[in-house]
């Protein structure tokens, strides 16, 4: 590179500038001409390269852009321009820590760059680096000590760091700057800024003190509000908190906290101040819902119901639906559904007999929708406590009064999925579907229920009705990241075995995430423009923590289920041959057959490849022709048949499991599927980790137990020779014996390093990232157990490692005792003596057959509990296959948790590898389930072949409607009676005018 | 019920139901957009077991600060799920129409509804005090034209004493 | 105590399903596909009686031209049956005498009832409808068979 050619004349500078300033203003065909004009004369000119590169990349000519900007780069290495350039390339195809470091070497050569700084404290925050933020912002306030996000941006750092007296140093220096007497969105939010920075601090009288002297400035009076009654509440100033609750409550009668917080501020205690305090209110607020709605909670006995009575009769005369949705939480109190099954019932009566809710309440008018109310709560109250033929009689009488209220057959779909028919299900929601075809909700549930009962096509069928003209449902429903429906489909391609299309969807419902974490980017700058820093620190904290949320959680535990299938399962495509009888063949037949096959496959996959690519192609040229789309470089296509055929599954597996871990360890089955996937890698240590972690969660979850017993015979075979040596104390312990690889199996390449697991441990656990309380417990305990091994040990370890003194550093935080696993040849007694210890302090015992059988005989009136006996014993010992099926399978009168889904569950291990049972054995178990649950279609033995969805609508000969869907979905005691011309003029004679006209189009 | 400000955690909530029950969508983005840009104008309605039910997210358009929001979409300010006849649209309409004029100055609030939906505009003339100012021809993506409506705001929406 | 809200509402193809559900249950006749078609058609001739936003009502007319006039015929008017005598079947009749006397061509009114269908009969005639023929054997699957013909005359300034 000669230096010299670096540098452009005045001219070609100009144009190099214009290329810049084209670059900016997104004018890209122009900067290319210009480029091209300076590179004429000036071939080797790095800058110009990198921004011609820069800028082809905004075309998305991405390869040719990198070849661009590396060759500019090599030819001129001390450029910033060129280096910035590069990061903005990788920005842009989100390799961020290559952005980072980038820019950091554009700041070599430019260390006050105010673009590169800029762009780094960008990429920083998004890769939550807040050191390396913390120092970028200093630069760049020391650079512009005028630019209003040059305070913020640096206290902000602080505050990310919880270095909160900095923080507010900065902030109150910067406040005084901005401090304004006319109203000023940005300088209130400014201050609520500030105000949450000290109340992190804990600084609370100050942030109290804060509050009232700007509280003039602040223009969202309600936070101001909130904050101060919150302050007080915590100062334990509650008398002063009372008046600020009184006045939110005031301006938002519907807000339930204000009224559990005044509650607080006047320190009630019994609940009669409660109720007195809420009857206040409802006087105050007639219209309000929540006052009279919280004593509910509270209230007991006659006291509730004298509260109910007014409650219920308001909303059934005034005909709300979702009265029973409001309810519900009282269920869980006991007494309370009795008591509105009571008041219900005699409502019901009364209607019947006089038409009105309360017979001596002669005045007011009657209401004629107000019993369909009743009938609908009845329904939906006896679906809930599974008395499925009540619920549905009670339904179809609404449904005869008011066949045209669309919630009916919602709820009818519901309790008839609840009982396990999910064709009939389906029918009910369709039927509300075609009522009113303009209701996407209706839409979506019809869609969820028709997944539920797999019948995909169908269900996207339905969904595009509603998505975008032109593309495909399952296209536009990914596009606008609608991930209820790729769960819930998901789980159909699951139930049918289509485990690549299961896959595509939960890698894209993970994908959304990915991109939902992206989406914060541009906010970085925009809050900071806007002052709403709250609002900011809010998401950057919602951010961190994203995949928490439900749906990454049914997404990934789908998917970590699937992979450890295809672990144990792989597809192979010989399974192909299961569709023609190969067994006839001769050897050379078969050949031939099988190279037939597979040339056939290879046609189709290619057929299929060129499709993708056209459609690809199509797309591409949409999205060139509309935007300089950079934001989303194309990703890797989820291909169905090549995501069910992974390489390394488990590892696939690790990926989803990693943010369950992060993130929702307090969900049991983080560390029982953790457990499993570990089981598969022969990580012993890792699964007594995962089921530690697992029992401090829920140590009576019949699930766990069955691990605990997969874990001792694991333990029991692979660690044959320790294992079952006497359990001795360590300090007679034996030179350790050289142990048979345990490398086998496991997927992960051992690193090198030898280190004792102790040390590494505890340093570790300072790290690591992922800590949590258990395992620090585990660690203490796993710390003290090894002083003491270690003590006596030292002698034994030196000669075969210098495992005791060398302390390799950790290099990036991981699984915690992933290195450890490395080298287990001395390590191993130990192992054993650990596992001895944590297992017998867990469960008693290390003989998993004594473990079960005591299990068993715990429990064995619980049918979950028995299953995951049964479970535990198939894995013991095949043998006892007779003897598992037969305990899982008793669900005699006196077995409790005879629920649908536990049911189902058994019915699923029945079929499924683990036990394989035979087609008898699963049809007698069957025919016992369907006495239980007669409608639920799963214990149907012949399921109705084809499945129509047609419509039945209530005809004046309601019989004949009935039929059509007995025929479809099995079996239904059709109960409803028909309506006919003597029922019209019956109900009718109540009423004095009967309007029925007769018609010139009649039928036939 | 239960009546509140919405949270950034409650975005995504959001988009669930707006996905689950209306016709027109929006990314993840759109959403972290209103959020993080007004924080006080996203109000929610939960139901007993906290789910959302409802929701507004709506640009103070009339807001003198405001200029880009214009050029956005607009969607409906009120959007419930089948938890009807529970007064929850006038509700949300009333804390969201408070903070619009307290925090932003907001003169007026103005949404486009469809020509067919008879009952939002049942609820946005008569119960929520709308009017209908104009009609916009094929506004939506099928073609379907709108009623655009308008509610003054006055200061009087507000109510909070000097504490 | 405050009764539910009435009003009167569009025929739309997403709403059709109600009306036709609605005539099946409160009618003992049933009406083919082209009857919808052409309620689609109508416009103002066809609308539904919603009671707190359910539909609970429905009328349906067209106009009819024929014997050497031009009349409206009411071909179903009904309401399902635990929401009458609270006004819908007035609403409805009351939007169809609108119409006509909006539309200055035409002249009546009219519309066949089944002769046992007395409170029908009164209630038509509450609203100045007469009995100008019967009509023997007019159905053919209900008994009785026989139909009146109600007819009110739109007077014309």
């Amino acid at each position: 590179m000669d230096p010299s050619n670096q540098v452009l004349p005045t001219k070609e500078n100009s144009l190099f500038k214009r290329i810049l300033k084209c670059y900016e203003q997104k004018q890209y065909k122009n900067g290319l001409k210009f480029a091209k004009q300076v590179l004429q004369n000036y071939p080797n000119h790095g800058e110009t390269q990198a921004m011609k590169g820069l800028t082809l990349n905004c075309l998305g000519r991405k390869e040719e852009a990198y070849q661009l900007v590396r060759q500019g780069l090599r030819n001129n290495l001390k450029s910033h321009v060129c280096w910035h350039v590069f990061g903005l390339l990788q920005r842009s195809d989100k390799k961020y820590d290559e952005a980072i470091k980038c820019y950091r070497n554009a700041l070599k050569w430019d260390k006050d760059n105010l673009q590169i700084l800029r762009d780094l404290s960008l990429l920083q925050i998004q890769m939550r680096d807040l050191e390396g933020y913390r120092e970028t912002r200093y630069k760049l306030f020391e650079l512009r000590p005028t630019h209003r996000a040059s305070w913020i941006g640096y206290a902000m750092s602080f505050h990310l760091l919880k270095d909160y007296s900095s923080a507010l140093k900065i902030l109150e220096e910067f406040r005084k700057t901005m401090q304004k007497n006319t109203y000023d969105y940005e300088y209130s939010e400014l201050l609520l800024y500030q105000n949450m920075v000290m109340r992190e601090a804990g600084l609370l009288e100050e942030a109290l003190e804060h509050i009232n002297t700007y509280k003039e400035s602040i223009c969202d009076k309600v936070t101001s509000l909130e904050i101060r009654g919150e302050l007080l509440l915590a100062l334990n100033r509650p008398t002063e908190a009372e008046k600020f609750y009184r006045v939110l409550i005031d301006r938002n009668h519907e807000n339930k906290d204000y009224y559990l917080k005044l509650e607080k501020a006047l320190e009630l205690s019994t609940v009669e101040q409660k109720l007195a305090l809420y009857k206040d209110y409802s006087l105050k607020f007639p219209r309000a819902h929540v006052p009279r709605r919280l004593p509910l909670n509270y209230a007991t006995g006659e006291v509730l119901e004298a509260l109910l009575e007014p409650y219920l009769q308001k909303c059934l005369l005034k005909g709300v639906p979702p009265l029973f949705t409001d309810l519900q939480s009282l269920y869980d109190q006991p007494g309370k559904a009795e008591l509105l099954e009571t008041l219900m019932y005699r409502y019901l009566h009364n209607l019947e007999t006089c038409g009105r809710l309360d017979p001596s309440d002669e005045s007011s008018d009657k209401e004629p929708a107000c019993i369909l109310f009743v009938l609908m709560y009845l329904a939906e109250h006896h679906s809930h406590l599974n008395n499925t033929e009540t619920a549905l009689k009670l339904l179809q009488r609404a449904l005869d009064h008011t066949p045209t209220l669309i919630e009916l057959y919602i709820i009818k779909g519901d309790i008839l999925k609840r009982a396990g028919d999910l064709l009939g299900a389906v029918d009910a929601v369709t039927e509300a579907q075609t009522l009113d075809t303009a209701d996407r909700y209706v839409n979506s549930k019809t869609a969820s229920f028709m997944l539920s009962a797999n019948l995909i096509q169908a269900a996207q069928d339905m969904c595009s009705k509603f998505t975008r003209e032109g593309v495909s449902a399952m296209e536009n429903l990914n596009e606008m990241q609608c991930m209820w429906f790729q769960n819930d489909c998901a789980h159909a391609y699951y139930r049918l075995g289509q485990y690549g299309m299961a896959l595509k969807m939960c890698h894209q419902v993970d994908r959304h995430f990915t991109e939902i974490i992206e989406d914060q980017f541009d906010f970085h700058t925009y809050c900071m423009r806007k002052m709403t820093l709250r609002s900011y620190v809010q998401l950057l904290r919602l951010e961190d923590v994203l995949r928490s949320n439900e749906f990454y959680w049914e997404a990934a535990i789908l998917a970590i289920t699937i992979y450890l299938r295809l672990h144990d399962k792989p597809i192979t495509d010989v399974t192909f041959e299961n569709d023609i009888n190969t067994v006839d063949m001769s050897p050379a037949e078969l050949k031939k057959y099988r190279a037939r096959q597979r040339k056939n496959r290879k046609a189709e996959e290619r057929k299929q490849e060129e499709k993708r690519k056209e459609e690809k192609k199509a797309e591409q040229k949409k999205k060139q022709s509309g935007q300089d789309d950079l934001e989303n470089p194309p990703q890797e296509e989820l291909i169905p048949h090549k995501l069910e055929r992974p390489a390394d599954p488990i590892n696939e597996a690790l990926n989803f499991l990693r943010p369950l871990q992060a993130l929702l360890p307090q969900r049991l089955h983080t560390h029982l599927l953790a457990f499993s996937i570990h089981l598969r890698r022969n990580k012993p240590l890792l699964m007594l980790q995962s089921l530690k972690r697992a029992w401090s969660v829920d140590r009576d979850h019949p699930e766990l137990h069955t691990s605990f017993v997969q874990f001792l015979k694991y333990c029991k075979d692979s660690l044959p020779r320790k294992y079952q040596a006497p359990v001795v104390t360590p300090a007679e312990s034996a030179t350790p014996v050289p142990l048979p690889s345990n490398e086998q199996g496991s997927n992960k390449p051992n690193p090198t390093n030898h280190h004792h697991p102790s040390n590494k441990h505890i340093k570790n656990s300072k790290d690591n990232k992922n800590n949590n309380k258990d395992k620090n417990q585990r660690k203490n305990h796993h710390h003290n157990h090894q002083n003491n091994i270690a003590s006596n040990n030292t002698e034994n370890c030196k000669t075969d490692t210098n495992a005791s003194t060398e302390i390799i550093a950790p290099t990036k935080p991981s699984i915690n005792l992933e290195e450890e696993e490395a080298n287990f040849d001395a390590q191993e007694a130990v192992v054993v003596a650990i596992i001895h210890e944590v297992m017998t302090s867990l469960v008693g015992t290390v003989d998993p057959v004594k473990l079960n059988e005591d299990f068993l005989n715990k429990n064995n009136e619980s049918l979950p509990h028995r299953l995951q006996a049964a479970r535990s014993m198939m894995f013991l010992d095949s043998v006892q296959k007779q003897r598992a099926i037969g305990i899982a399978t008793e669900i005699g009168d006196h077995i409790k948790g005879r629920n649908l889904e536990n049911l189902q569950t058994v019915l699923e291990w029945l079929e499924g590898l683990e036990c394989e049972a035979s087609p008898e054995e699963i049809l007698r178990f069957k025919s016992q389930s369907q006495k239980l649950f007669p409608r639920a279609q799963i214990f149907m033995s012949e399921l109705p072949q084809s499945h129509t969805t047609t419509v039945t609508t209530t005809t004046a000969d309601g019989a004949a409607a009935l039929a059509t869907t007995t025929a479809v979905s099995g079996v239904i005691t059709s109960v409803a009676p028909s309506i006919t011309d003597d029922e019209i003029t019956a109900n009718c004679q109540q009423y004095d005018e009967v309007i029925v006209n007769h018609v010139n189009h009649v039928d036939g | 019920m239960n009546i509140r400000c919405a949270k950034p955690e409650d975005l995504m909530h959001m988009q669930h139901c707006n996905l689950l029950c209306l016709p027109e969508n929006y990314q993840m983005k759109y959403y972290l957009y209103h959020g993080l840009s007004w924080p006080q104008l996203s109000y929610v309605a939960e139901d007993d077991r906290g789910n959302i039910v409802g929701f507004t997210l709506h640009p103070p358009l009339s807001s003198p600060q405001i200029t880009r929001a214009k050029r956005l979409p607009t969607p409906p300010l009120i959007q419930l799920f089948h938890h009807r006849r529970l007064g929850l649209a006038q509700k949300l309409m009333d804390q969201t129409a408070k903070a619009m004029v307290e925090a932003f100055n907001a003169k007026y609030v103005s949404l486009h509804v469809r020509r067919s939906n008879r009952a939002a505009l049942h609820l946005y003339t008569n119960t929520l005090q709308f009017t209908i100012s104009d009609i916009e021809p094929k506004y939506y993506a099928d073609g379907e034209d709108a009623y655009a409506m308008k509610r003054n705001l006055s200061p009087e929406t507000l109510d909070l004493p000097d504490l | 105590m405050k009764r539910g809200r009435i009003e009167l509402g569009d025929v739309t193809p997403h709403n059709i399903k109600q009306l036709k559900l609605l005539n099946q249950v409160v009618f003992p006749v049933s009406y083919n596909d082209k009857f919808y078609k052409d309620v689609l058609e109508a416009g103002e001739l066809a609308k539904l009686a919603y009671y707190n936003d359910v539909v609970v009502g429905g009328v349906c007319c067209r106009i009819d031209v024929s014997e050497g006039q031009r009349r409206l015929y009411i071909m179903t008017l009904g309401c399902l049956a635990p929401y009458r005598r609270l006004g819908i079947g007035t609403l409805m009749l009351q939007h169809v005498l609108n119409y006509v006397e909006k539309d200055a061509n035409i002249h009546c009114i009219f519309l066949h009832v089944q002769v046992s269908n007395d409170g029908a009969l009164d209630f038509y005639r509450n609203f100045g409808f007469e009995v100008v023929e019967t009509k023997e054997h007019y159905y053919k699957r209900i008994e009785p068979a026989d139909a009146h013909v109600l007819q009110k005359t739109i007077s014309k300034s």
